[in-house]
């Protein structure tokens, strides 16, 4: 009697926690995608249902040819190239050089560490800002300038990717890493073979921040490249917003068709995020 | 921290040195040209009364500097930057951490909730601004007309309660929270948590791949409840990814701009409220064309989160545990 | 007979060759034109390159205004600028500050009658020392625009726009407001022009704080406590599209977005905006300037493109592309342009005539970039309620400072 009011009252208190729980993530869920829908319903609207004021979730007619519109406004099919070439090359060697920077920094004893590692870090604190005109600067004195090379280089090396890594490589117990070498195994073998597997979470994390930020990436673009045949599609998007007004519908068309790169990635790489596959058969 | 003992400076230290040295080549080669170069550069601009459009410059030691900080913008500015940091950065890492951890469990709908909280990462940021502008709206926006409708239940309740004792307790204003100063910055960490949730989300996801499985299940074997587990398992065990997270956010909020400049179209929110370091040197560089003045500028705030940063690192020094 | 065309032909075609390989000049304009304007420039652009095979333009769209300013400094300080580009006044005055520019009309081999075609307003906003420095390209004015179904006639003096303004708010019981504004250095601009006073003097003296500016802000205010006016946190084509405002007084550049967001939901106009004391039309928009780092032939070349571009039929075809107004006199008073207007009545008020009679424009000096930023802010304290004549007392002294500076070339 008694142990099946006990058994009672945990599975009501379940029920409500589970209850809570899922209310409480779904309404947070819905928060989330609320500018998303808006501009996905936005993209097909006619001009004045643009309205903000009694907010108008859906159009009348939905205007699919604000897609086609927007696509010709500007040269789309340019800028997605580049943008995918530049995101992809950027993304694949900035994983190898943050890796190999990252592995120093966990790993191995060198003179200089904590210093160089500060140093790093010191980049990451100032402004781009005042960064870019001597950036630019440069760029002219390579003759980069309206090049793949402005837009690639510069960026296959990022502090938020080594520093990202070095966390990961240094909780992978070090005496793993005594071991191997012991045995004669080389260090950068020992990377490829141990290191890097045991770290996918964290690699499709960092080639996933660097995909989004090439692809998003915008002032840079434009202030190193001069013509549309170099430039990729934030460039695109300015076409449709000005100091006066901006074509919102034909900006949300084009807005949706920029993203959806990403978001197809993200659906493709967040399967890698799944408990336990990483460290079974490892010993903490 | 250079110091090295005598015993290790060993043949073997020095072939390891020079080892590490090789992979961080890359490292070295394209932060020297691109970043430590024109850090260095702009140092010495720093001490220029430097203009874009001039061909000589002028020396003038450290006036850029005193002018600086006698400005009542950049003080202004400092406050605003400070009170931005200390708002956004402990609500957006353990709200990330929340969703994180539950979106880690076995529950349904994990993936498309997962999608969800990272949509706001990559929705385009001029869709953000309007539908966030509509929330903050007066007249029509959501929140006002959230809190009026809350204001008139819990007014109610409280004339039910009290037999009309107290009636009309709260007195809801209809602020107007993007045209009154004293919102701005509020306003910028509300949208800034909400859009870096995801993104710190995504950071401890990862991070929760590396905590073995079995620890979790011997936990519960010792009767731990799921709330034990994560301080005792969870929180130690993620603390190298928190820290990560921690340092880079409190870096990131510290260069606190385009948020602004999107949400006040071009406009450092009303009556400067939303005047920041980074939009302090923005507007010095590109509006007024003193690159000198703006390094200057710059290198102050690059002080003000060294500092901070080299505080988070000796405080966690000792809550930070790797592996093992 | 064969042999001679032979001859002919020969010569010819090296004269062709020669001439292609000889006299190419090449120059480049950017701009931050997209969208239909941007179809225009490359439009444009495409037809004087065809009539002019010893001259290659490149019209670049180098991002939004801001974006454009960061290109021109960038470019500026690793000296590669291009031929010419869109410039604001006070980006020109920066510019001519420190020689960085050339006077684009002594490049435009410009008859007397050509000259004086350019109207006299827009002359005045891009004279320097004396010398047409540059070229007005995409001028807009500022007008008033309102809802013709609520407001049959539009007011014409500042009394009687309060008169209707109130009576609005009052018909719709306050569902559509008469009149919409945000606290603005234009919109202050032109509340203080029609009263009389003005931002500064031509000796650079602060005037705005003077019994005109204090009067400009009280109607300002008055207007928002009285509730004829609604505080607007946004575009105001948007409110006037959702007839939460029945007015407001804004950039004729804006018509395209006002159709847009009026649609077809009731029928809207245009008119100057009312009279105070003196009548005023503010003129903004951008012009065109050359870069001094280019030769002299590419000068002369960007003489010819910027000619191309002004003249009679280019400037009326570039307006009615897009909505800015003709450069010159012969533009406005052709009769494609009229008849444009007759077509668009909703737009007449943009090309009023008049107000190129009492047109006036913000200062174009360097340091008004941070004054304007100083006195908006003024205009929004007193917005929050703060006492106007201390409000003013401190924008002018923080004017004043910025205009030192930048009369000391120093900062």
């Amino acid at each position: 009697m008694l142990a099946e009011q006990q058994m009672w009252r945990y599975r009501v208190r379940k029920t409500v926690t589970r209850a809570l729980l899922y209310g409480v993530l779904l309404a947070g869920a819905a928060i989330m995608m609320l500018p998303f829908i808006w501009m996905i319903t936005s993209s097909i609207k006619a001009p004045h249902e643009m309205t903000l004021k009694t907010i108008q979730w859906l159009p009348k007619v939905p205007q699919w040819q604000n897609y086609k519109i927007a696509w010709e406004a500007a040269p789309f099919d340019i800028y997605f190239k580049n943008s995918f070439l530049i995101a992809f090359t950027v993304m694949s060697i900035e994983v190898i050089f943050s890796s190999l920077a990252a592995y120093a920094f966990a790993k191995l004893r060198f003179f200089g560490k904590n210093v160089l590692f500060l140093l790093f870090l010191g980049t990451m604190m100032i402004p781009g800002e005042v960064m870019l005109i001597p950036n630019y600067i440069t760029m002219v004195n390579f003759g980069w300038v309206d090049t793949y090379w402005a837009l690639i280089v510069p960026w296959t090396i990022s502090v938020f990717s080594i520093f990202l890594l070095r966390q990961f490589f240094l909780s992978i117990p070090h005496e793993l890493f005594e071991a191997a070498i012991l045995d004669g195994c080389g260090k950068l073998k020992y990377l490829v073979t141990v290191m890097l597997p045991l770290s996918k979470p964290a690699l499709v994390t960092v080639m996933l921040f660097k995909f989004i930020g090439s692809w998003n990436s915008f002032l840079w673009v434009l202030i190193m490249t001069n013509t549309p045949a170099m430039r990729t599609i934030p460039v695109g998007l300015t076409y449709f917003v000005s100091d006066v007004g901006s074509y919102y519908n034909y900006l949300m068309a084009a807005s949706t068709f920029a993203m959806a790169p990403i978001l197809i990635l993200f659906l493709l790489l967040q399967k890698q995020f799944i408990q336990g596959i990483a460290r079974t058969g490892l010993k903490g | 921290m250079i110091k090295v003992p005598m015993e290790m400076k060993t043949k073997k230290y020095w072939r390891e040195t020079a080892e590490a040295y090789l992979y961080l080549l890359p490292a070295f080669v394209i932060l020297g040209m691109f970043s430590f170069y024109p850090v260095i550069k702009s140092i010495y601009m720093s001490f220029f009364d430097w203009s874009l459009l001039r061909e000589t410059q002028y020396y003038i030691g450290f006036e850029n500097y005193q002018r600086i900080l006698n400005d009542s913008v950049f003080r202004t500015a400092i406050m605003n930057t400070l009170r931005y940091v200390i708002g956004y950065v402990p609500i957006s890492i353990s709200l990330g951490l929340i969703v994180a951890v539950l979106l880690n469990s076995k529950i349904r709908f994990r993936g498309p909730l997962r999608v969800a909280y990272f949509l706001p990462w990559v929705t385009s940021s001029v869709a953000i601004s309007m539908v966030w502008r509509w929330i903050y709206n007066q007249h029509y926006g959501l929140l006002n007309m959230m809190l009026a409708g809350l204001a008139n239940v819990v007014n109610t309740v409280v004339e039910f309660v009290t037999f009309g004792h107290f009636t009309e307790v709260w007195q809801f204003t209809n602020p107007n929270w993007l045209m009154e100063p004293q919102w701005t910055i509020i306003n910028i960490v509300i949208i800034a948590v909400w859009q870096s949730m995801g993104y710190n989300m995504i950071i401890f996801l990862a991070g929760l791949q590396n905590i073995p499985h079995e620890l979790y299940e011997a936990a519960q074997v010792d009767g731990a409840s799921p709330w034990q587990s994560f301080w005792k398992i969870t929180l130690p065990l993620i603390s190298p990814t928190t820290f990560f997270i921690s340092i880079i956010s409190i870096i990131g909020a510290f260069k606190l701009f385009t948020e602004i400049y999107v949400l006040y179209t071009g406009r450092p929110g009303p009556v400067n409220s939303g005047m920041t370091i980074v939009y302090y040197v923005y507007r010095n560089a590109f509006e007024r064309y003193r690159m000198g003045y703006a390094s200057a500028a710059a290198y102050i705030l690059f002080a003000i989160i060294f500092i901070f940063t080299l505080v988070q690192m000796r405080v966690s020094r000792s809550r930070v545990h790797y592996g093992s | 007979m064969r042999s001679k065309r032979l001859v002919l032909l020969t010569l010819v075609f090296c004269l062709l060759l020669s001439g292609t390989a000889l006299a190419q000049t090449h120059i480049t304009f950017w701009h931050a034109m997209s969208g239909e304007l941007g179809n225009a420039i490359d439009y444009l652009t495409a037809e004087f390159n065809a009539q002019n095979p010893d001259i290659v333009v490149e019209s670049i769209y180098q991002g939004r205004y801001g974006d454009l300013n960061t290109k021109l400094v960038a470019s500026l300080s690793a000296k590669t600028t291009p031929t010419i580009a869109q410039v604001y006044e006070n980006w020109t005055d920066s510019f001519f500050r420190h020689g960085v520019i050339a006077p684009l009309a002594n490049y435009m081999d410009l008859t007397e009658a050509e000259f004086n075609d350019y109207i006299e307003v827009f002359r005045g906003m891009n004279t320097w020392d004396g010398e047409l420095y540059t070229i007005p390209y995409n001028k807009s004015n500022w007008v008033m625009f309102y809802n013709a179904d609520l407001i049959p006639n539009p007011p014409k003096t500042l009394d009687e726009f309060l008169q209707v303004s109130k009576e609005i708010t009052e018909k719709t019981g306050g569902a559509t407001r008469g009149f919409g504004m945000r606290p603005t250095l234009e919109l202050f601009h032109a509340f203080l022009y029609i009263n009389g006073g003005d931002f500064l003097d031509e000796d650079l003296n602060v005037t705005f704080n003077s019994p005109e500016g204090v009067k400009a802000l009280e109607t300002m205010i008055g207007m928002l406590d009285d509730g004829s006016a609604l505080l607007i946190d946004g575009y105001e084509n948007e409110a006037f599209g959702d007839s939460m405002i029945a007015m407001y007084i804004g950039s004729s550049a804006g018509m395209p977005h006002v159709e847009n967001s009026v649609g077809d939901k009731f029928q809207f106009s245009t008119a100057p905006i009312p009279a105070g004391v003196r009548p005023g039309a503010p003129f903004m928009g951008t012009n065109i300037a050359l870069f001094d780092s280019a030769t002299e032939e590419e000068k002369y070349a960007a003489g010819k493109f910027v000619k191309f571009l002004t003249n009679t039929e280019n400037t009326v075809y570039f307006a009615i592309k897009t909505g800015y107004l003709p450069v010159t006199y012969s533009g406005l008073n052709s009769a494609e342009y009229k008849q444009f207007l007759a077509d668009n009545p909703h737009k007449a008020a943009v090309a009023n005539l008049d107000a190129f009679g009492y047109g006036y424009w913000q200062p174009t000096i360097a340091a008004w970039e941070e004054a304007r930023g100083v006195i908006g802010q003024a205009v929004e304290r007193v917005f929050l309620g703060e006492p106007i004549d201390i409000v003013l007392d401190e924008a002018q002294m923080l004017v004043e400072e910025a205009i030192e500076d930048m009369l000391s070339q120093r900062y």
